[in-house]
């Protein structure tokens, strides 16, 4: 009468996977793996809904927005081609999607005033080097307003992607300092991940 | 600008025939009201659209447990079946009037390859398949060079010109394999690990100490060179396996319940908590916390390395073990339906085959498998 699901363990697998960097993550999901695309909607879902909710107002259009972004990566995983960090892939595409939602005679009223303002008074040219740059400064911004329990774990999840020695530039330390800190910090913020984990990822 | 301007400019960009000036301004824009905002999700709000998202998108999920319903339960629930069966038979008639029928093909699965994944001392991930030009891939410092040969295979060679720094500490890298994936590496003392799928090893780019220590999560079968002034470690979960020079399978994944390690040649010490066993070749130890001690038993070795030679091998094998396998290996789920606990397998087949045909080599005994997507339903 009773039965018993022997499967492996997701959260086993998904631990494997989350060691691995963007770039990686995005090599496996070109060959079909199911679990790399999982990995990159639990490390970006919360960030980009965030993000389309800014801009939208209204949490189940953000909703319909992201769920179209991560259908489409899957429908053609085959074929994706990302220039650049998957993060500013993934928010130009959150972009593309928005905009195309505001080009609606319903829709397109709501934005018509700050648009038109913008372009007529603070509109300044600039090249797609320097959007780039305020495209990665938003990120960074979203990401630091996320709720602390969430930051961590996406934070821990990026940070394993940077090597030791971008990581100390940033904090201006010598390599080898960096790599027993880096190891230190990230040693403690696994043990935190595993009991969070269980809290509200799975 | 008016609405209507606005909207053509939209729209424009829709289609995909914006100038590359109007483009800027509509980014600009963007960028501009997105770094503004200041609407902000609540923990509880991003947790249910989170969750909304999960059951939308076709992610992998946990394994469902579906459990046999009582007899009486059953009676009730054909009675309830009869009567939507005959509303979906009236129901679907009126649907094939207006849509064309969809039949979806059934989708080969695929077997894994050589696949791996290596991260350097300094943090950076390397896709290893992705390598064409089979020489040096990556330095460690001045000492080590990490080459790959003709095969694929990972080699550490150490520069005997380079100053050995006595008192320097291991710098560590990992090997690692998604699912689906395998991969083989020569270590700097030359010792040879076969490292199957979802598994991942780290190791020292050169062995200082008197030591040999390398750590393992999941599954590899290793060839240790001698060296009887350094031991070999192993080091997994809950154990360590010390060894001379031999050739054992180390089978230690996370998920499953019991460490098994299996001795080919020589002779290896197993230790877990403050117990230690000596093994012979053909014997294999079986610890786990449940057991609290270390188990020893007679196997046979082939069963236990048949992964290394692209082979699936089983010697009186529950299924349980047999579907973790194949979920590995193929980057499937498996749900079970009814009571299929006590089946056996004996035999094997090859790994380079796609799903389908594993499967039917394992309907010879007694169980169905049903394929829905990358989930394989299992049942009596």
């Amino acid at each position: 009468m009773t039965n018993i699901a022997f499967g492996l363990s997701p959260l086993y697998i998904m631990s494997v996977y989350s060691k691995y960097a963007d770039h990686i993550l995005l090599n496996l999901l070109k060959e079909d793996d199911q679990l790399a695309y999982t990995e990159i909607f639990e490390r970006y879902s919360r960030i980009l809904v965030n993000h389309a909710y800014k801009m939208l107002g209204n949490p189940d259009e953000a909703n319909d927005v992201v769920q179209e972004v991560f259908l489409y990566i899957w429908n053609k995983r085959y074929e994706l081609t990302v220039v650049g960090s998957l993060s500013a892939y993934l928010y130009k595409a959150v972009k593309n999607r928005i905009l195309n939602h505001i080009a609606h005679e319903k829709v397109v009223s709501r934005y018509a005033d700050s648009i038109s303002n913008f372009i007529e008074h603070d509109y300044v040219v600039a090249d797609s080097n320097l959007r780039e740059k305020e495209l990665e400064a938003i990120i960074e911004k979203e990401v630091a307003l996320l709720p602390a329990k969430m930051r961590e774990v996406f934070l821990l999840r990026k940070v394993e992607e940077l090597s030791y020695d971008e990581i100390a530039l940033q904090l201006n330390i010598t390599d080898k300092t960096a790599k027993q800190q880096v190891y230190n910090s990230l040693k403690i913020l696994r043990e935190k991940l595993k009991s969070l984990m269980n809290v509200f990822i799975w | 600008m008016n609405k209507t301007e606005i909207l053509a400019l939209l729209q424009k960009h829709s289609e995909g025939t914006l100038s590359d000036t109007d483009k800027d301004k509509l980014d600009a824009w963007y960028l501009h009201k997105a770094s503004n905002s200041n609407r902000q999700l609540s923990e509880y709000e991003l947790e249910d659209s989170y969750e909304h998202l999960r059951s939308k998108l076709p992610l992998y999920s946990e394994p469902k447990v579906i459990s046999l319903w009582p007899r009486v339960a059953v009676a009730a629930s054909i009675a309830l079946l009869l009567g939507a069966g005959l509303f979906y038979f009236t129901k679907s008639k009126e649907q094939q009037l207006q849509l064309p029928q969809v039949v979806e093909k059934p989708q080969e699965i695929a077997p894994g390859g050589n696949r791996g994944i290596l991260t350097l001392s300094n943090g950076k991930q390397i896709v290893l398949s992705d390598i064409s030009a089979k020489d040096t891939i990556a330095n460690e410092g001045d000492e080590v060079t990490i080459k790959m040969d003709a095969n694929g295979v990972i080699t550490y060679v150490i520069n005997p010109n380079a100053d050995i720094p006595a008192d320097d500490a291991n710098s560590f890298n990992t090997l690692s394999t998604p699912t689906g994936g395998q991969y083989n590496i020569v270590l700097a003392d030359g010792t040879k690990v076969y490292l199957n799928t979802v598994s991942s090893i780290k190791y020292p780019t050169r062995f200082n100490g008197d030591q040999r220590v390398v750590e393992l999560d999941g599954e590899a079968y290793f060839e240790v060179a001698k060296n009887k002034e350094k031991p070999f470690i192993v080091k997994s979960e809950n154990q360590a396996i010390e060894v001379l020079g031999t050739h054992f399978n180390v089978h230690a994944y996370d998920n499953e319940p019991i460490v098994k390690t299996t001795l080919l040649e020589g002779s290896v010490a197993i230790t877990y908590k403050n117990q230690k066993a000596v093994l012979k070749p053909g014997q294999q130890s079986n610890v786990s916390d449940k057991l609290n001690r270390i188990a020893i038993r007679q196997v046979d070795t082939e069963a236990a390395i048949a992964w290394k030679n692209g082979r699936f091998k089983f010697d009186n094998a529950d299924l349980k073990s047999v579907m973790k396998q194949l979920e590995r290996w193929y980057g499937i789920k498996v749900e079970y339906r009814g009571d299929v606990s006590d089946v056996r397998f004996n035999g094997g087949t090859f790994m380079n085959k796609n799903l389908s045909e594993v499967l039917k080599v394992l309907e010879l005994s007694n169980i169905k498998f049903k394929v829905e997507g990358k989930t394989i339903i299992v049942y009596p």
